[in-house]
């Protein structure tokens, strides 16, 4: 009876292939925490308005609850997770070193949105076109000012590149 | 500390657990505002697929906060007392089926009338959310001939402030994970204070404190909403121990909104008398607080607190009461009482030196207080050097508004300065240094984010004389740690931190000891220093040296609980001065620069210090600018429980802010921080708005509609003929 909500789905997660029976009404977001056990995306608000639950869908950041696993057949996954192994992302390392978090738990979030912010082409990096691009990205610790410094500091030494 | 974990997303949160078997819990809540449940139909629940457990107010007479006279209430209500109020819970296997599950249980009511306001809760004949009456008063207070002074006052002002209901909205949402083996529960909790959760679950269960064990690892914020057992963590408790199987509980964002408690409201009337030089002579406060069905309200704080204690007046008349409704709950969030409070007094103030003709800085610089409460003595008070060092940092002179009037937009700039408890109290700790040469640091706080793991680090590192490399923090397990009071009113340093101190002092003395008997050097000749033990300058063995000559780890415990000394109040002080643009024609407001000037005394770690401010800054930016919780005035239901509508200050708001601490030596050591660094932001921006455009907002938030009203208002009224 439940078999008419189930549908196979394959995708990459943080490089390696998964292939999983998905609920079709299941979140991403819901899916990579509970199916695939990456719980570096965080559930604020499961309504795509606090980026908590960003990661990389090819290469650019999306809300994971905005969107259904089976709507990610096919596609690359990156979470935070995937992000450098052991903290060798210069981007996490900036966040650390410019105390860019309080309690954390926007924190995944922030570096994704940030990531695909520094990769995309033609980014405007200043403080201005940080704000811009993370303003999706809610912190209610309130640590946006160092997150912006944090996200410069990466920007100038080369683009953030892991 | 712990930041790695966090930024590689590695770190896990209450709702990152799971338990083979685990079961999902959801909540059951009230549709009437104000009734009893006559009836609940549980069969539709039942029914549903991967349902496995329901439980109602009829099943289960658990009491939360038993024997707290304010606020004890029962778990499962039947006697609902606002839209939300939870009168069961659901268990199934998956979210989904629990989610399901409880929007098919049908509940009947007997309905009563019901008030959602202070005015309708307040006449005669009111709707009773509470059998013994409408009203908590707390209290009248004050100092001195209120009557006598204000006579000898040349300048009275009068005003009526309004603080909107604002929520705490840490971005974590509530969860709970618990399991039993025998009659032993574990919780996995988001809590600010392992023990007081412990302790408190142990209570409203009926089972010895020693059989409950509880888990905080990480925390997603809190601000004081988080700060005991909560709700949540015992309804996981009582369906895991019905059910046999672990029970997660998890809170929708919605859910927050309305199930847990955020800041209470305020009304409050104000009378402000100054002599004719500017002398404030008298002060009289009267507040009204909305405080929702329930409150949290832990004593000893008030529903509003401070004016009095940050300016110096003859004679002082406070009165305040808190008043239910049928609406939500409230209770602690960041300095419960202080913003409200701070908010119109501040803005009184400035009235006042206006109305005198008063640089509104000069004014703060002659009235600030010398002495607390007219006669008490302070430990140290560096409120003088904050307004000081922060006017000089901010430009004060430079960016007050001559009185231009800008065609488009207008800036000003405004102050605020503010006090907050620094109390003194109780903190255990124990430093220990391992077999491995490293140090290990156990209390019972948790980290929330508010950088106290590092800080305790910190203080450990430099009182054992190791390199904070070696240091490791232990803690968010009741299971090896001793006790502590957890995380709130911003008092881990002070707190906590005393007893680490201590204990690593002592350890230090042990290991001179030891490295005395394998040296053959008097300890007193011996100093540690980077993780060297040194003779007169000169290394003579490494600290690795003596733990590797020891039998097991070397343990030392501290408790500490100093104490004030009679007629004598700790405050912590802040001075805070905005500068803001506001569109005339819109009626937006945009901060442009902030600077924070803070008396915390000496501040141990100066990074996650200025971390702290930012937070409080951005938070108040939030109460000053966006953030009110809407009540319906049908149902006293929430109207706006989500962050789509609930708007939280995001990153594009974020002003140039500046932190400066005034590191006041005061003998107690460092005082607190935390939560004063939101208390007069709204005072600030209300008076920097003023000063822009000569419209005096007496009432949070500052909307573009309220502003740009404001404006329309001052334009008519100067046009010719208007009068
Ligand atoms: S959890 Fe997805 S945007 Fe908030
Ligand atoms: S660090 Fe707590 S929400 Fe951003």
């Amino acid at each position: 009876m439940s078999g008419k909500w189930k549908r196979q789905v394959s995708f990459t997660v943080n490089g390696a292939s998964q292939s999983l029976e998905a609920d079709v009404r299941d979140t991403l977001l819901d899916t990579l925490r509970d199916r695939v056990g990456l719980t570096g995306p965080k559930k604020g608000c499961d309504e795509g308005v606090c980026g908590a639950c960003s990661i990389l869908l090819d290469g650019r950041a999306v809300c994971s609850c905005s969107m259904l696993a089976v709507e990610a057949h096919g596609s690359n996954v990156v979470t935070i997770e995937g992000l450098g192994k052991d903290g060798e992302d210069r981007l996490q390392l900036s966040f650390i070193a410019h105390d860019a978090m309080q309690c954390g738990f926007c924190t995944p979030g922030q570096i994704i949105a940030a990531r695909s912010f520094l990769d995309s082409p033609g980014a405007d990096l200043t403080a201005e076109g940080i704000k811009n691009a993370l303003s999706g990205n809610i912190c209610r610790c309130g640590c946006y000012a160092n997150i912006i410094e944090a996200v410069l500091a990466a920007a100038r030494s080369g683009g953030g590149e892991p | 500390m712990d930041a790695l974990e966090r930024a590689t997303g590695v770190a896990r949160y209450a709702a990152d657990w799971k338990k083979k078997d685990m079961l999902y819990a959801r909540i059951i809540t009230s549709t009437v505002p104000n009734g009893r449940v006559v009836e609940i139909d549980k069969s539709g629940a039942s029914g549903t697929e991967g349902v496995v457990d329901v439980v109602t107010c009829f099943d289960d007479r658990t009491i939360w906060h038993a024997g707290e006279r304010e606020h004890e209430r029962r778990l499962f209500t039947d006697r609902v007392r606002f839209v939300g109020d939870c009168i069961g819970a659901v268990a199934a296997r998956t979210r989904m089926a629990a989610q399901k599950g409880s929007e098919a249980v049908r509940a009947r009511y007997e309905e009563y009338q019901a008030t959602f306001t202070i005015e309708s809760s307040l006449r005669e004949g009111a709707p009773k959310v509470w059998d013994d009456g409408n009203v908590l008063k707390t209290r009248n207070y004050g100092y001195g001939d209120v009557e006598e002074a204000f006579g000898a006052c040349s300048v009275i002002v009068e005003g009526e402030y309004e603080t909107a209901r604002v929520h705490n909205s840490q971005l974590e949402p509530a969860a709970s994970l618990a399991w039993w083996e025998g009659d032993r529960l574990t919780v996995v909790a988001a809590t600010q204070s392992i023990f007081g959760c412990r302790n408190g679950i142990a209570r409203d269960l009926g089972i010895p404190a020693d059989n409950v064990r509880v888990i905080t690892k990480y925390k997603g914020g809190g601000f004081g909403n988080k700060a005991d057992s909560m709700n949540y963590d015992l309804i996981a408790a009582i369906l895991a121990r019905r059910t046999g199987r672990p029970v997660m509980v998890e809170y929708s964002r919605s859910d927050e909104f309305t199930s847990v408690h955020g800041r209470w409201s305020s009304r409050q009337k104000l009378r402000l008398g100054c002599d004719q030089s500017g002398n404030v002579l008298a002060l009289e406060v009267n507040a009204m607080c909305d405080i929702g069905a329930y409150t949290r309200r832990i004593k000893p704080f008030n529903f509003v607190d401070g004016a009095q204690s940050y300016y110096s007046c003859r004679a002082f008349r406070g009165e305040d009461a808190g008043v239910y409704t049928n609406t939500p709950a409230t209770g602690h969030m960041r300095a419960p009482s202080g913003p409200q409070s701070c908010f119109a007094s501040e803005t009184i103030m400035d009235e006042a030196a206006f109305r005198l003709g008063i640089d509104p800085l000069q004014f703060r610089l002659r009235n600030m207080v010398r002495v607390a409460h007219n006669s008490e003595t302070l430990t140290s008070n560096g409120l003088e050097e904050c307004l000081r060092a922060g006017a000089e940092a901010f430009g004060w002179k430079e960016r007050r508004n001559a009185g231009a009037v800008a065609a488009e937009t207008s800036t000003g700039a405004g102050v605020a300065i503010a006090a907050w408890h620094s109390r003194l109290g109780r903190g255990e700790a124990a430093v220990s240094l391992t077999r491995d040469g490293r140090i290990v640091v156990r209390t019972g706080v948790v980290d929330i984010g508010t950088g106290a793991k590092t800080t305790m680090a910190v203080i450990a590192s430099r009182n054992t004389g190791m390199p904070i490399e070696s240091v490791d923090v232990e803690w968010g397990d009741t299971e090896g740690s001793p006790y502590s009071v957890g995380e709130s009113g911003s008092r881990t340093t002070a707190f906590t931190g005393t007893a680490v101190k201590a204990a690593s002092t002592a350890l230090r003395g042990r290991i001179l000891e030891k490295a005395s008997g394998i040296s053959g050097i008097a300890p007193g000749s011996l100093e540690i220093r980077n993780g060297a033990v040194l003779n007169a300058g000169r290394k003579l063995l490494a600290v690795e040296d003596v733990a590797e000559t020891l039998e097991s780890e070397l343990v030392e415990k501290a408790a500490t609980e100093p104490a004030l000394p009679k007629g004598t109040e700790r405050l912590s002080f802040a001075a805070h001065f905005a500068e803001v643009e506001v569109d005339s024609e819109t009626g937006a407001v945009r901060v442009l620069k902030y600077v924070a000037a803070h008396d915390s005394g000496p501040i141990v770690n100066s990074l996650t210090a200025t971390s702290q401010v930012h937070g409080g800054v951005i938070m108040g930016m939030g109460m000053a600018l966006t953030e009110q919780l809407l009540i319906s005035d049908y149902d006293g239901s929430v109207l706006n429980g989500s962050f789509m509508l609930y708007r939280l200050p995001n990153i594009k708001q974020t002003p140039d802010i500046q932190a400066i601490f005034i590191n006041t030596d005061d003998p107690f050591g460092p005082k607190s921080l935390g939560e004063i660094t939101l208390v007069p932001v709204a005072a600030a921006i209300g008076n920097a708005i003023f000063n822009a455009t000569g419209v005096r907002l007496r009432r949070t938030p500052f909307t573009p509609e309220r502003v740009a009203a404001g404006i329309e208002g001052k334009r008519s009224e100067s046009l010719p003929g208007a009068r």
